[in-house]
Order: structure tokens, then sequence, then C-alpha cells
């Protein structure tokens, strides 16, 4: 069973009912969003801060070897996990070597996108397909502007509405 | 020239520092395959990715681990996130992102230099977590609001009535079809949970008459 700790202005703290380990702590925005650039930056600024907080005081609490703040969207939500060696938790990934080419052309469309939003722009039909997926890699979906135009939905409740 | 095993804490510190590939990254002693960068941090391509996009954003100045990172350089990374996050996003044609922060060697940590991993994804969560049934969670409750200085829990009203505050639209729906809202609420575990013993039709009520009253 979920346990309540904390409810500030904008975040709920919870132990999960299934936790990871010892030392699992969640972090809640009680605005439901799917995006961090959703989130106000006060409703940010809590929501890292408390992390992080969280973070410290379960690795001098638990004596713990070490700590991980995770913070995932659709919704936004943050895992905080005290971690100790050969815990058997394995949050590591295999990652390849990635293809000078392929560097290249994603730092690129990164660039430009980041330059791009600073100046308020949206993104142009071409600028969206500057980096090739492999199949594995490949969104399903196309519809690429539900992605970034997906109209702030409401926790629970109004989500639910067929 | 000596190990470090002679060596003090400090100086292997400042052994690191000075070897640090992240730092020579900003400073420009080395190439990376910057993304993104400012008077505070540096973002890079990961050489390894776990997806395409994967990117390292880090503090400019060398920081081990996150608890001693700077108030006003913390501030600033959170403030940024946001328009880095979004920047690959769009440009990966990812769903979602992950923000991966690792403490220490026993969470993952790979690198003398504070990073925050941010990681594109599909939509999907990119780290799952294992779930257990875990002994000591009560004890770690009372510990932790101890230490968060909780005296008194959030009553089931406080967090409902954030809740609300926070979510005018199904706030409304509450009052204007208290009916329709329980349907909702009951197909949703996180909503039955938070609106459990619940009178929903008195609630209504109850808002109804704050609205009347704030006319």
């Amino acid at each position: 069973m979920t346990i309540d700790i904390l409810a500030t202005k904008h975040v709920s703290i919870r132990l999960p009912g299934k936790p990871a380990c010892l030392g699992h702590v969640q972090v809640f925005p009680l605005r439901n969003v799917p995006a961090l650039n959703l989130l106000s930056n006060e409703e940010r600024h809590e929501l890292f801060t408390i992390s992080n907080t969280l973070s410290a005081i379960l690795f001098e609490m638990l004596n713990a070897h070490g700590t991980n703040i995770i913070v995932q969207e659709n919704p936004v939500r943050a895992d905080i996990i005290a971690r100790f060696q050969d815990d058997g938790i394995d949050l590591q990934w295999s990652g390849n070597r990635a293809e000078q080419s392929d560097l290249d052309s994603t730092r690129k469309a990164i660039n430009d996108r980041i330059d791009e939003l600073k100046e308020g722009a949206e993104p142009q039909e071409h600028e969206k397909v500057h980096v090739e997926h492999s199949e594995e890699e490949k969104p399903k979906d196309d519809n690429v502007a539900e992605v970034h135009i997906a109209p702030q939905k409401p926790r629970h409740v109004i989500r639910r509405i067929p | 020239m000596a190990s470090q095993d002679d060596m003090s804490p400090e100086e292997i510190a400042e052994l690191q520092r000075k070897n640090c590939i992240f730092c020579k990254i900003s400073s420009g002693e080395m190439k990376g395959q910057v993304v993104y960068k400012d008077s505070m941090l540096v973002g890079v391509l990961d050489i390894n990715p776990a997806r395409k996009g994967h990117t390292l954003l880090y503090p400019k100045e060398h920081i081990p681990i996150l608890p001693i990172m700077p108030k006003e350089t913390f501030e600033h990374m959170v403030e940024s996130l946001p328009l880095i996050c979004e920047g690959i996003k769009e440009a990966t044609l990812a769903k979602g992102i992950t923000v991966f922060m690792a403490n220490g060697a026993a969470a993952g940590q790979q690198s003398p230099h504070f990073i925050t991993h941010l990681i594109p994804n599909d939509g999907k969560p990119f780290a799952v977590l294992p779930e257990k049934n875990v002994e000591g969670q009560q004890e770690l409750v009372a510990k932790l609001k101890k230490r968060l200085g909780v005296t008194s829990v959030s009553t089931k009203p406080d967090v409902i009535a954030m809740f609300l505050e926070q979510n005018p639209e199904a706030r409304q729906v509450i009052i204007e079809n208290p009916s329709k809202a329980k349907v909702l609420i009951v197909g949703d575990p996180e909503a039955s949970r938070l609106f459990e013993g619940i009178d929903l039709e008195k609630l209504s009520l109850q808002l109804r008459k704050i609205v009347e009253a704030r006319k």
C-alpha cells in the first residue's frame, strides 16, 4: 500500500506500495502533467529541490553508498532510491559506441532546435527529421505534433472523460 | 610520481579535477559534441548513448556529486532543463525524457564530475524499477517524517483541497456532476485512493457553497 508522507504546496511525497528497495521514495507534482516543461518554474523547483533533499536524507539515514534521482515524464514524477553496493538493482543501460556521423547530425539537430526554442520558434517540418532512427528506436506514432502541442491534461478525473 | 594510495583525499580530488574530461570539454581543451552551453552548464552527447540524443548535462565547475552543488548552479540547472529537454525531444522525435542522476559509484556514477543524463524515450519509461515487498517501510516513514519536520500528517481534506486547487477542471466536474465524477474516479486507481471514503455529493455541495460565497 502506498504511504503518504507529506504534501507541500506543489508536490506530494510517498513511499510506493512495491518499492525497488527500502529507501525508495517518490515525489509527484500535485498537478499532473505529461512533460517537465508544462510545470511552472516554482513547481519544477519544488520537485527537484525536494528530490535532492530526500536523496541526501536517505543517504545519511540509511548509511547508503549512493543515491539515484530519476525523473520521468508521461506523467512527470521522481523516484529517489538509496543504493548499496551489490544491491541487485540494475539501472544501467548498455550503450553502444555511436557513429561519428550520427553524433554530428544529432548534435546539429539538437543545437538548432534549442536555438530556435530560445527564440520562441515552432519546429519546422523538415527539421523534425534530422535524426535517422533505427527501426527499434523509431517512434510508433508519426504524429509528432501531438507530442508537442497536446493541451495540458488535468489530473485523474478529466483524463477519463470518454 | 606518487600513487593515489599515498595521496590525501584533497590531493586525489585535485588530481581527478585536473584529469577530468568534462572539465576539459567545457574549457575547450578537449573536443565534445556540445549541444548546449551557457555560463554555468554544458550539455554534450554521450558517445555511448542509451538512445539517440542521450545528453550529459553538467556544471562547468568541477562538482563531484549533486548534494554539494552550489544552490545557484542547481537552480540554474532546474530552470534550464525544460529548454534542453524539449530541444532534445523535438530534434530526436522522442515522446518523453528521463532525467537520471547518480550520486556515488554504487548508484552507477561513472565519472568524478557530477552529470545529469537526459535520455529521450518513445513514451515508455526508460527506467523500469523492480517492485518488491520490503520490510521496514513504516519505520522509514516515521524517520522521514521526523527528518522532514512533519509534526502532523497532512490530513486527507488538506490533500484533496490542494488537489482541487491544482486541478480546476476536475473540481468543476465534481461541482457540476458528482455522479459522473464518482464513475470517473472509480476508473482511476490513484484517484480512487485519494477520494476513498469521501462523499462526493457532500463535497460537491460544499464546493458549490464556496463558489457561491465567492461571487
